[in-house]
This record gives C-alpha cells, sequence and structure tokens, in this order.
C-alpha cells in the first residue's frame, strides 16, 4: 500500500537525484520492471546496465536519467530513505503506484501529485484511506488546512 | 528589475528558447521534459563559457543555483545579486522559507524556480508558471527544440449563464462592483484566497462562478483547479484576471497614451524591487491616475463612478464572452 505523509510528518531525502547518482547498481537498471518504468516516463531503451538511448541526448548512462525516474527506482530498490514524491511528475504516478503494489511504500509530498482511477492510499497525518482522486485530493486539501472535514 | 528577457540556450544535441517576463517563475511538469538538463546547460555556460560546449545568449546577467556547496549556502551566493534572472533548481528548500521569500520581494532581480511544490509565501502569477515542451514542427532547426508552454493558460473557462453564487477572494472594491452587476446572483466573498475552496463547499447547489486575482494566484491554482474538477455536482466556472484593477485600466474608461503603452507590455514598466507582484503595480497605477479627480480609486471601498451604467458596460466589456451578465 502507498502511504503519503503530506507536507510534513517525516524526515525525507533533500535530494534523492543526487543520492541515486551515488548508489545505484548495475542489476537496478538490469529489472525488468526498471526498464519498463525507463522506456515509459523517459522514453529511452535501456541497452546495458551503463548505457541507455534517450531519442534527444542520444547515449547515456544513468547518472543522467531524468530525476522523476531516478526516484522511482529507489523507491523501488532502496528503502534507505522516505522519498519526496514531489520530484516526480505526473507521468510517474502509475508507477509510484505499481510499485506500492509490491510493497509497502511511505512516501512525502509537497504538491497533488495526479492519480487516476483506483487506488488504496493512506494519508499518514489524518490516517485515511482514500480510494479515488476526489477523496485523495479532499483528504490532501483538509491535512492542508484549505478544506474543513465532514 | 524591470523587462523581457529573451534566453536561448543550445547544445549539439538540443535547443532551449524561452522569455523570462516577471519577477517570478515557476518551471514544474512531467518528469523528463528536460529542467535538470536546461539547468545543467546553464550553469555550465556560467562556470566555462564557450569551453562548455554550450552556447547560452540572453539579453541579461543570470545566476543559476544548483545546491549548496560546502561553507557556502544560498545567501552567500545570491544576496549579492542585482538585476540578475536568478534560477534555482528543485530541492533546494530554502525556496519554501519565508526568509527567502523576502529576499524574492525586495532584491531586484528575476527568479526562474524549478519546483512543482506550490510556494506558498511567494505571490506569483498564474500566467509565469511553465512546463517544458517539445516543438517538433520546428524544421528549421537540426536539434530537439524545446520551449516553455503556459500551464494554466487555458484554466477552464466554461460558459455558465446561470451563476447562482459568485465568489470573489476578497471583500474590497471588487467585490463591491460585482455585487452590483451580478444581482441575479448571491455574492459571496471568501475573505481571503485560501478560504476559496471551503466557501465553495458551503453551497450545496447552484453553478457558481469564482474570480480571484491572478497574478499572484500561483500557488492556488493547481490544487484549486484539482478541486473544482472533480466536483461532478456543481458547475464551477473559475476566472483569474490579473486583478480588477488592471480590469478597469484596460476597460478604457481612463483615456492616457501611456496607459496604452504600459497595458501592451506590463513587463516594461514594473520594477520588481517596488512590486512584488503585478497586482501591486496596477493597483498603484489605478490611484495615481485617478489621485486629482473626483473618483479617486481605493481598493477598500468603491466610488459610485465606477457603478455607472457607461462605466460599468467599459468594465465588463473586458470579462470573457464566457461569463454572461444581464444588466
Amino acid at each position: 500500500m502507498l502511504k503519503i505523509w503530506y507536507y510534513g510528518g517525516t524526515e525525507y531525502m533533500g535530494d534523492a537525484p543526487a543520492y541515486f547518482d551515488n548508489v545505484y547498481e548495475d542489476e537496478w537498471i538490469e529489472d525488468e520492471f526498471v526498464k519498463e518504468m525507463i522506456a515509459d516516463v523517459d522514453q529511452s531503451t535501456v541497452v546495458s546496465a551503463h548505457v541507455i538511448e534517450s531519442p534527444i541526448l542520444g547515449a547515456i548512462t544513468p547518472k543522467e536519467l531524468s530525476g522523476g525516474v531516478k526516484v522511482l527506482i529507489l523507491m523501488l530498490k532502496d528503502d534507505s530513505f522516505v522519498y519526496n514524491m514531489s520530484n516526480c511528475g505526473n507521468n510517474c504516478a502509475k508507477w509510484i503506484l505499481k510499485i506500492a503494489e509490491k510493497k509497502d511504500l511511505t512516501v512525502y509530498l509537497q504538491h497533488i501529485l495526479r492519480f487516476e482511477g483506483e487506488f488504496e492510499i493512506e494519508i499518514m497525518n489524518s490516517g485515511k484511506i482514500v480510494h479515488n482522486p476526489k477523496e485523495y485530493v479532499e483528504a490532501l486539501l483538509v491535512v492542508e488546512g484549505l478544506l474543513d472535514e465532514g | 528589475m524591470k523587462g523581457k528577457y529573451h534566453f536561448r540556450v543550445r547544445s549539439k544535441k538540443v535547443v532551449f528558447e524561452f522569455d523570462i517576463r516577471r519577477n517570478i517563475t515557476v518551471l514544474k511538469g512531467d518528469s523528463a521534459t528536460g529542467k535538470t538538463t536546461l539547468l545543467h546547460m546553464l550553469y555550465e555556460y556560467l562556470r566555462v563559457g564557450r569551453e562548455s560546449g554550450y552556447a547560452v545568449t540572453a539579453d541579461v546577467s543570470y545566476y543559476v543555483y544548483l545546491r549548496r556547496e560546502v561553507g557556502r549556502d544560498w545567501k552567500d551566493a545570491l544576496l549579492q545579486l542585482q538585476d540578475t534572472v536568478i534560477f534555482i533548481e528543485e530541492n533546494n528548500e530554502f525556496v519554501f522559507s519565508r526568509e527567502f521569500a523576502e529576499f524574492v520581494k525586495k532584491s531586484g532581480n528575476y527568479f526562474v524556480l524549478v519546483n512543482r511544490a506550490p510556494l506558498k509565501m511567494l505571490p506569483y502569477s498564474i500566467h509565469e508558471i511553465y512546463e517544458i515542451v517539445t516543438n517538433g514542427k520546428r524544421a528549421d532547426v537540426k536539434e530537439s527544440y524545446h520551449e516553455l508552454k503556459e500551464i494554466y493558460s487555458n484554466y477552464p473557462i466554461i460558459e455558465n449563464n446561470k451563476m447562482n453564487y459568485v465568489i470573489t477572494e476578497d471583500s474590497n472594491s471588487g467585490c463591491q462592483f460585482l455585487s452590483h452587476v451580478c444581482k441575479e446572483s448571491r455574492v459571496v466573498s471568501a475573505n481571503g484566497n485560501g478560504n476559496i475552496i471551503n466557501t465553495i463547499k458551503e453551497i450545496v447547489e447552484g453553478d457558481i462562478l469564482i474570480v480571484a486575482d491572478g497574478a499572484a494566484f500561483g500557488a492556488l491554482i493547481e490544487i484549486c483547479l484539482e478541486y473544482l474538477e472533480k466536483q461532478k455536482n456543481k458547475r464551477i466556472t473559475i476566472w483569474l484576471p490579473e486583478s480588477f484593477e488592471y480590469l478597469i485600466l484596460k476597460s478604457k474608461m481612463i483615456v492616457s497614451e501611456e496607459l496604452e503603452k504600459i497595458l501592451e507590455s506590463p513587463s516594461d514598466y514594473v520594477e520588481s524591487e517596488k512590486y512584488e507582484s503585478w497586482e501591486r503595480y496596477f493597483t498603484e497605477l489605478l490611484i495615481l491616475l485617478t489621485e486629482n479627480t473626483s473618483h479617486r480609486y481605493s481598493k477598500h471601498s468603491l466610488d459610485g463612478f465606477y457603478m455607472q451604467e457607461k462605466n460599468v458596460k467599459k468594465i465588463l466589456s473586458t470579462f470573457p464572452k464566457e461569463i454572461k451578465i444581464e444588466k
């Protein structure tokens, strides 16, 4: 299940893309699920653990992947920290839900990342479990103090 | 600092081309659109110029803050800068601080902030929030061509004829004007843009028009639109002109050659060191232009002059056609 701390309540990794550059492992890049994420979010193809083909930049290394995909990979592979989901654009949202199907995933959030369809997300600040975009947005607004509960 | 500044940032593979028009610009959007690449190229060119292998042309000084360095934080790097466009990379938490906000408002620089989270301390416009898009139609450029696209330029104005309720951000002159012209609707002041969502929630049924100052609504636009989009049982229109004062200036009620020039290109007139947002500038300008007249403008109480029929018509002519008000 995905568990979100919205605007507080937890320590979180301040600069995950920079951390990724120092800790990523070859096996992470060769993982089929990771390859799918890179193909979908970055529109790039993993050639080997050290070479990725980007349609715009040509041959790049994992260090030149987008910040969003780096955070997705860390969420999947490295449980050392709580990561900031606001490093991820809306094109990462479905992958975050897929990772959270594989394991309990606790993240930090500072904006409204757009999730589609049905899901199960716990808003940790309030303990509320939400199942669709409407419940999710309203629960975040309540935490932020922009919407009264009830 | 004032003016509009053009940037062209080029490598052998990509070109970014854009204008920076106000004191605060926000870059966000999907992952992998090129935000980090752009800042990296700007940084490298700043560091070693042509030896970076990149080419940057800009008609202004610029600076790039990527991250804190040992023994040197943002204040050491930025406080000394003047008349500079300052780009700040994501993951710099100081951009959320009051101290940074105070610096931005008074520093006389322009700021381009890469950040998805709303910057609640800063009064930025809905029109200066951009994403990077690839323009595949530029056949004249061999590199991959990227430009900035306003994310909220097409906020959803929907045709709304009934408007049972009109919600305004404040209780001042703009609210008084709308109360005067929207006689068939109930005009409600939210008493601050942070209360708009709760005010909508209290309305059980009926069509709603929300009017707020777009010039300083940047931090709330995303969350507001996300909420509105999910209210399927109410028809809600949101309209975010720069400010009510901007509409009066735009209405041609005041005839002035200088005013026409200003409205054509506000960037050339709004000094960022003095005005934290265009809304503040337009308010002061309107007060200045009317100060020795019988209808001196006040933000707090609207003179009857502005509610005379001919003037009401002029102001209403600045409303979008989708918002129909029976007079």
